[in-house]
């Protein structure tokens, strides 16, 4: 590797981390769990802007650090929440968990400062892997399950991305990441798929509401934070204007905001609402004006800091109870209010409540899509923030520690999860506050003033109205103990019976082949167990005794032949 | 407590139309922007028409029970 002494990959400061972990002593381990990222979070602010860190893999040069404006923005929030991440979950004994959520975090931010195609590739799937490990530490039957599901379907977006690279590759004779055009051929459009299975634009999104409720309580607070958004700063490099992102984003707003309503997971919740936050991201790609792209980054950022925080909030409830569904939650204002209060600053941040980051941040890509006369668009965007702050600030808060009082034992939580909790909270009313220090980090210059007089007006007007809707409907709300089917019915129900069907024809199939095979021997068996009777029908076992001539016979003919030889000789 | 609320922030809300009034000739973009209250009405209406909508599809057939993929 050359160039590196000063272009060192902040990714593989995650790695030798997690190489680490398992080498230390128990009591040192959590405090180098969290350092590993801090060091990571400061190397990043350090780091010269530029490419270095160059690799020569057979014929290709590979380039493991190109900063510039946007990979640095993005960096610095992925280093940032793993180092949150890393303290909410201070206490976990479980060291595999540890090395898996640095491993996790460092795949994240491998594709952030990857200069090639083929590292952003290597680090993409280095994402899949020990993300998966996040959903299977939970020890459950349905976290298993939703792990391999969870699996298959990265394992074909991450092949599908591949193929997409190699066409690419062979078109374009270079694996430079450049941003690509919709005539770019098969290849950009594959690799369009591999990407949008990872932000997980609907109808590619089921992986995401199956397996992240499913998830250890820590785990999906870095589940919440890496796969989608490291897929949005991709869309943002490769994929900036494409009106189709446009589409897809806007309409994904809407749709996860519609089956957060009907889900019963707490954190099912939450997932749906990743679904439809990341909408918004990637409709500001679509959009593909500076103030498109500078609003997708910045809601990046803001959306990775508030989804922690509701994460951390409702595993918080999880771990205190061990209750994750609402029909079984109820009445714990009292027993969780430090939660409550920091749940509530996310919920406030993800509905766009002003003085909270998502203010600032959510209006800049609605902004942008009416700038650029995509007032149906905006209306979507609009709309599903109607249905965040329903379901997020509303629904979920009122029936968790609201409520009939189910009665719960509450277990004390660790104070690490508290100050982790905090800390995001303070960042997301900071930049609520201050929405300069945000915009500065942006990849273009920020013209854009959210405090406005009308902005302020729609927004309270939205937000107070639906509360009132909420109020009105809220009997409506009440959770039932129920699943919503989702696309994943294709391959869960049609799919696993047509797989089963499959299945149980070929072990049929192979069962009568066996069956007639062993009959044939049979058949054959009976048939020659005794030649000296063919053709006719064998009766009885071939035995040699009975086809040689009898002893006695021998001897009374050798007898008679010596006598006669006796006989002769006298006469 | 939470009715008190629900009145007090509804009010705000409804309050607001005043500088929907006031800053009514000077509104420029969209003919949204030309009706007092709008979004008042867009996050009522919006409101109900996710929860009914949602609910609509649930009873269609998307709501099932929660062993529905262990007995299927």
């Amino acid at each position: 590797m050359t160039g590196t002494s000063s272009f060192f990959p902040p990714a593989l400061i995650l790695v030798a981390g997690a190489m680490l972990l398992p080498l230390l002593m128990k009591k040192i381990r959590p405090w180098i769990y969290v350092i590993f990222p801090l060091l990571t979070l400061l190397w990043i602010i350090w780091l010269p802007t530029g490419e270095g860190a160059h690799l020569s893999l057979g014929n290709f040069n590979l380039v493991l650090v190109h900063k510039d404006a946007l990979s640095f923005i993005f960096g610095l929030i992925f280093s940032f929440i793993a180092l949150a991440g890393a303290i909410y979950s201070f206490h976990l004994k479980d060291t595999a968990h540890l090395c898996a959520s640095l491993l996790y975090a460092a795949g994240a931010l491998g594709v952030t400062f990857a200069g090639d195609f083929l590292t952003l590739f290597i680090f993409w799937e280095t994402m899949a892997f020990t993300s998966l490990y996040l959903i299977w530490a939970r020890r459950k039957k349905e976290s298993y399950q939703a792990g391999f599901r969870y699996l298959i379907y990265h394992a074909l977006g991450g092949g599908i991305l591949l193929a997409g690279l190699v066409l690419h590759f062979q078109q374009a004779g270079s694996l430079a990441i450049t941003s690509l055009q919709t005539q770019d051929g098969l290849g950009a459009w594959l690799i369009l798929v591999g990407v949008v299975i990872n932000a997980a634009v609907p109808p590619l999104h089921p992986w995401l509401a199956d397996a992240y409720p499913k998830a250890t309580v820590t785990g999906a607070v870095f589940l919440s934070a890496f796969t989608t958004k490291a897929a949005v700063y991709v869309l943002l490099r490769v994929f900036p204007g494409w009106e189709v992102l446009l589409v897809a984003g806007s309409i994904m707003t809407v749709y996860g905001v519609v089956f957060a309503i009907l889900a019963n997971d707490i954190r099912g919740i939450l997932s749906y609402h990743i679904i439809s936050q990341v909408g918004y991201m990637v409709a500001g790609v679509g959009v593909g004006t500076t103030m498109g792209l500078n609003g997708s980054a910045a809601h990046a950022f803001s959306h990775i800091l508030y989804k922690a925080l509701l994460f951390m909030g409702t595993g918080a409830v999880l771990e205190a109870t061990g209750r994750y569904k609402l029909t079984d939650l109820g009445g714990l204002s009292k027993k969780l209010k430090a939660p409550l209060i920091l749940y509530m600053i996310a919920a406030f941040s993800i509905s766009g409540v002003p003085l909270f980051n998502g203010f600032i941040s959510k209006s800049m890509v609605v902004a942008a899509a009416k700038e650029a006369h995509h007032s149906w668009a905006m209306f979507l965007m609009l709309l599903a923030s109607v249905g965040t702050f329903l379901s997020v600030g509303l629904k979920l808060p009122y029936f968790t520690w609201g409520g009939k009082d189910k009665g719960l034992q509450v277990k004390k939580l660790p104070a690490n999860m508290y100050v982790a909790m905090s800390l995001v909270a303070f960042i997301c009313i900071l930049h609520g506050v201050m929405p300069g220090l945000l915009y500065q980090l942006l990849p273009f210059p920020v013209d854009y003033h959210p405090y406005s007089t009308s902005h302020l007006l729609e927004t309270i007007q939205i937000l107070s109205f639906t509360l009132v809707g909420f109020w009105l409907a809220r009997k409506k709300l009440v959770p039932h103990a129920q699943i919503a089917l989702d696309v994943d019915w294709l391959y869960r129900y049609p799919g696993k019976k047509a797989g089963q069907f499959i299945l149980d024809e070929a072990v049929a199939f192979f069962t009568w082949t066996e069956k007639v095979a062993r009959q044939g021997v049979k058949i054959s068996a009976d048939w020659i167990k005794n030649p000296m009777e063919l053709p006719a029908s064998p009766k009885t076992s071939y035995s040699p005794d009975r086809y040689r001539p009898p002893l006695r016979r021998v001897i009374s003919w050798l007898l008679v032949v010596f006598i006669l030889l006796i006989a002769l000789s006298l006469i | 407590m939470m009715k008190r609320l629900v009145g007090a922030v509804g009010l705000l809300g409804f309050l607001t139309i005043v500088f929907d009034l006031s800053s009514h000739a000077t509104n420029h973009g969209g003919w949204w922007l030309r009706i007092p209250g709008f979004f008042i009405l867009f996050g009522l209406v919006g409101c109900l028409f996710l929860i009914i909508g949602a609910k609509a599809l649930g009873q269609a057939g998307l709501l099932k029970d929660e062993d529905y993929y262990d007995r299927h």
